[in-house]
């Protein structure tokens, strides 16, 4: 079996939003969403520090859709329009896609984002890979682990834009792979594990 | 004023902008909902279209200086990510290119050549042809220069307008007056330049080299979010156990991925490191020997009148580029029980008082040691507000624990009058510890990767001048003209140079309006635009009417910049606008008549070896990026170069010619007017400091929309200041001084120190409605500073404010 992941080493984010960025220019998402973010942790502030001073602490968590091997999004989705595609991934099928946003309530991770109007773009045109599909008002959508880039065996673009590699993609199920070395360190672990949705993105820090 | 100016400026781009939607986006823009639709063409279906990738280098002024691999769909570009043809380490960039996206098509660029039609401020503009507004200027120039001499006209570009395109040749062929870089961020290596002679401060080494340090001072260096591609050298040196220690008032990026966080009170920079060089000296923890051979430190001084001992030989200075007189110093020979030259020696003394031609004479070690008694650690954790044992560990730190780096960023004390002397004594910790010139040891600034050793760039040719002409001289810095007397009464600007580079924008604004004419050449609707009588539109560096546009080199690389867009609206790029603009005198003639000729000229008449036998050809042969073959290494390259470029080929310590000053040795000052004991202090209880952003660079990029959505430009106070004042996180406050205000949202952040309050640094006018930051900072540079190798320091940081519910 193929179970496509990331890593994501918070030891070396900076918290730049990098990966967000380029996520939203290749996957052509729409002003105002955003499939993948930069958050500061324990605070409502971009680069927010928790604690009091001269005691500081910071902590960024990127995050974007967990690609869950048991996704809550998969199970209350009236249509089949999620579905876990045959290499791991957490996938939507925009044709099926209705719009009741049951996926987006049940995702413990809200990494879902809705196109409540038609999609607008400040420039004006579609950006980004040219093989991502487009998506009109009322359908769902969130991080694809750039699978039109994958399948031409590129990394995703949140992984070759981060200036600090800390994002490592790869197959969980291939022991030698990167990203499965990365999941064993000390230190890595899953967000929200008492949901029970096994997430396949693993962090470490 | 500001207000006025966002809302009015819509009223040219009603007129320039096809669709409905013009006015409307100005406003809008800051919330993230703006549209530019109908302004460019309508997005289409894109199966099967044609994809191009273009080599575009990007910024170099955050330090970056990445190379961008730029995907054009359909004429309109539309992924970017870094180019390939880079070595690994290099193969970076950060969401500033990513960003370019949003921002090339941006509600803000300049369409067409505007006039003036409102007062000077006010941004109230028509449209006119290329012709009218070429003519307009020349005729303003060559009027001013009729009237009040060749000097009366001033052109200066910002960095990225120079350094995108290499040329400034307008100065040179009309006579008149210009400016490369000034007042701007170098006051910390003012104060080390004299000891270790690296230009600008700058680090012969590179960041790469830090993964075999053991300890790394970072001072008012936020690189984590500026020169955001280099910080992955922290992360690997701290993988390989080097302590990164954060100097910053403020809690930022890069000080939560630090091992220690030290936050001085804002300015007191200078008192922190005189503790730790006390604590230094007072314990013994330099290297003896090391500093009898390769410092000043045994040199002798006149105890009476601070003067250094020895003749006077006249001597290149190699930042200078000219001769100046230079001691040939004596030393105290223990030996021969007599002073001799510095160099004759066989024993000399380090410390010591002598009798010499019946004068008495100390040894610099023995004057510093006395000079630097009284700033105990003690001393200095009642000045910064950092704790004794923190200063003592510091140096400890420092200099019992194998290699180390002292490392600043451009701004932060170099913001503040003192910074100088931040400077000066951090070269004197170095040169005591001889902390420099190896593998893992380094002082310096790392912005931009670091690495001041020509070996990792190569020198192009310069495109000659014809005989006969060159600039007018330049007596009053820029940052000074609007407070000091001089000739100049009309200005050219390539970029927003008056409200970036001095404070005090009041002031700034007044200047701008008082001269006979203003001129801008800008991509887009920068602050300045306001106060011109003529706008320009320039292309961004993505556009080019060539196909090849300007050379560069940097890391190894040589760099080709290629056109991915065709020019937009009707703008036109630099070398086009100078040659127009020349016409008008005939002297465009002596200018290349394309960026390819400039580049085929720069390439084959460049004596430099390393690229000795590269074409133009096989410059775009290899994609508009080669690889230099000796920069095997590009990013390691003035590791194991201990030797100095001073006058002895020592560190020197000692600054005979600030005695008048009384900083021959540092001695500690406060700031200008931010701190504690200044009595404006009672009225304006808080440094305000300025920093950077990652989402901007400069004000660079104010106008992404896409950033926009993520950051929302907010002044940053500690709770304790903001509950002191009744604020909340949210409240619209006014931020005010004797030199003015301006409005912004409040953030309420424990990342603040108390009694400081921060905030990004410029942007346009019209994202500023409640006014200009740059309305409160401070103009106003010490006459100390002016004797600085790069000249005098604006210090922007160097301000006291109150903050107030609006």
């Amino acid at each position: 079996m193929t179970k496509l992941a990331l890593v994501i080493n918070q030891q070396r984010c900076i918290g730049c939003q990098a990966c967000a960025l380029s996520c939203k220019m290749s996957n052509n998402v729409p002003d105002g969403m955003m499939w993948n973010r930069v958050v500061s942790l324990d605070t409502d502030h971009i680069d927010g520090a928790r604690d009091t001073f001269p005691n500081l602490t910071r902590e960024y968590l990127p995050i974007a859709c967990q690609h869950c091997e048991n996704p809550a999004c998969m199970r209350v989705c009236p249509t089949g329009a999620t579905y876990k595609d045959d290499k791991g991934r957490v996938l939507i099928d925009y044709d099926k896609c209705i719009g009741c946003r049951m996926c987006m309530a049940a995702c413990p991770y809200n990494a879902r984002v809705f196109n409540w109007n038609e999609p607008v773009r400040q420039v004006g045109f579609d950006y980004g890979d040219k093989d991502v599909p487009a998506r009109g008002k009322g359908i769902m959508e969130k991080c694809t682990l750039c699978h039109e880039r994958t399948d031409r065996g590129e990394d995703p673009m949140c992984v070759v834009n981060c200036p600090m590699r800390a994002r490592v993609y790869g197959d969980l199920d291939d022991p030698n792979s990167a990203a499965s070395k990365a999941a064993r360190e000390a230190g890595a672990y899953v967000l929200l594990p008492e949901m029970g949705t096994k997430p396949q993105v693993h962090y470490v820090k | 004023m500001s207000g006025e100016i966002s809302s009015r400026s819509g009223f040219t781009r009603r007129d320039f902008m096809k669709g409905a939607t013009a006015l409307g986006a100005i406003g809008m823009v800051a919330g993230g909902m703006s549209t530019a639709s109908g302004w460019f063409a309508p997005a289409k279906a894109i199966a099967d279209v044609q994809e191009t990738h273009c080599v575009v280098p990007h910024l170099v002024h955050c330090g970056g200086g990445c190379t961008l691999d730029c995907t054009v769909r359909e004429g309109r570009m539309v992924n970017v990510q870094p180019v390939a043809l880079y070595d690994e380490r290099n193969r970076k960039q950060c969401l500033r290119a990513v960003g370019e996206i949003s921002n090339t098509y941006s509600v803000d660029r300049i369409q067409t050549p505007l006039r003036r039609v409102g007062e000077r401020g006010e941004g109230k503009f028509e449209q006119i042809s290329w012709d009218e507004a070429i003519d307009e200027i020349a005729t303003a120039f060559k009027s001013a220069q009729e009237k009040y001499g060749k000097d009366a006209v001033f052109i200066k570009k910002t960095i990225e307008a120079m350094n995108s395109h290499g040329f400034n040749f307008i100065p040179t062929y009309i006579g008149c007056q210009t400016e490369a870089l000034s007042g701007i961020d170098r006051n910390i290596a003012n104060g080390m330049i004299p000891a270790f002679m690296q230009p600008h401060g700058l680090a012969a080494d590179s960041v790469w080299a830090w993964e075999d340090s053991k300890t790394i001072i970072n001072i008012a260096h936020n690189q984590a979010e500026t020169a955001i591609v280099w910080f992955e050298s922290v992360a690997v040196a701290r993988e390989n156990g080097a302590k990164f220690i954060d100097i910053d008032p403020r809690f930022s990026p890069t000080a939560s991925k630090s091992d220690q966080w030290i936050s001085p009170i804002p300015g007191q920079d200078p008192a922190l490191f005189l503790g730790v060089l006390n604590a230094m000296v007072s314990k013994g923890w330099y290297d003896e020997q090391f500093v009898v051979a390769n410092t000043s430190m045994p040199f002798l001084v006149d105890a009476e009148t601070g003067a250094l001992l020895g003749d006077m030989e006249q001597w290149m200075h190699p930042i200078a580029k000219k001769e100046v007189p230079a001691r040939i110093p004596m030393v105290w020979d223990t030996a021969a029980n007599s002073a001799v030259v510095y160099s004759a020696a066989t024993s000399p003394a380090l410390e010591g008082e002598y009798v010499v031609d019946g004068k008495k004479v100390v040894t610099q070690f023995t004057l510093l040691k006395k000079q630097i008694g009284d700033y105990t650690p003690a001393w200095a954790a009642a000045k910064s507000g950092v704790a004794e044992d923190v200063i003592t560990g510091l140096a400890d730190r420092y200099a019992n624990h194998g290699p180390a780096v002292i490392n600043w960023g451009m701004g932060g004390p170099d913001k503040f009058t003192n910074g100088d002397i931040l400077g000066h004594t951090l070269a004197i910790m170095a040169a005591l510890t001889g902390n420099y010139g190896k593998r893992g040891a380094g002082i310096g600034a790392y912005p931009g990767g670091g690495g001041m050793n020509s070996g990792v760039a190569a020198t192009f040719a310069t495109w000659p001048t014809a005989e006969g002409f060159k600039p007018a001289a330049h007596p009053v810095p820029f940052f000074d003209m609007p407070v000091k007397e001089n000739n100049v009464h009309a200005v050219m600007f390539f970029g927003d140079v008056p409200f970036l580079q001095r404070g005090n924008a009041n002031e700034t604004a007044a200047w701008l309006k008082s001269l006979d004419f203003v001129a801008v050449a800008e991509i887009y609707n920068s602050t300045v635009c306001s106060y011109a009588d003529i706008v320009l539109p320039s292309t961004s560096r993505f556009e080019c009417a060539e196909d090849w546009k300007a050379l560069r080199s940097l890391f190894g690389n040589v760099t080709l910049q290629q056109k991915a867009l065709e020019p937009m609206f009707e703008a036109k790029d630099d070398l086009e606008i100078e040659r127009l603009i020349l016409a008008k005198w005939g002297y465009d003639q002596y200018l290349p008549k394309t960026y390819e000729e400039l580049a085929r000229h720069q390439l084959s008449k460049s004596t430099d070896k390393k690229i000795e036998g590269l074409t133009f050809e096989k410059l775009v042969a290899e994609g508009g990026v080669y690889h230099i073959p000796s920069a095997t290494d590009p990013t390691v390259t003035g590791a194991n170069t201990p030797v100095l470029k001073t006058h002895t080929g020592r560190a020197e310590l000692y600054y005979e010619n600030l005695i008048e000053y009384g900083q021959a040795f540092p001695q500690f000052e406060e700031p200008s007017e931010a701190y504690a004991d200044n009595p404006l202090a009672e009225k304006y209880p808080l440094i305000f400091l300025t920093g950077k952003t990652r989402f901007r660079n400069h004000s660079y990029m104010s106008n992404t929309p896409w950033f926009h959505q993520m950051y929302g430009e907010p002044l940053m106070l500690n709770p304790v200041d903001a509950n002191a004042r009744g604020l909340k996180d949210g409240d619209t406050v006014r931020v005010f001084n004797d030199r003015g205000e301006f409005t912004a949202m409040l953030q309420v952040d424990e990342s603040i120190r108390p009694g400081s309050a921060y905030m990004a640094e410029e942007r346009f006018l019209q994202y500023s409605p409640g006014g200009l930051m740059q309305n409160v900072t401070n103009s106003t540079c010490i006459p100390r500073s002016y004797t600085g190798t790069h000249g005098a320091q604006v210090p922007f940081n160097d301000n006291l404010v109150e903050i107030k519910k609006a």
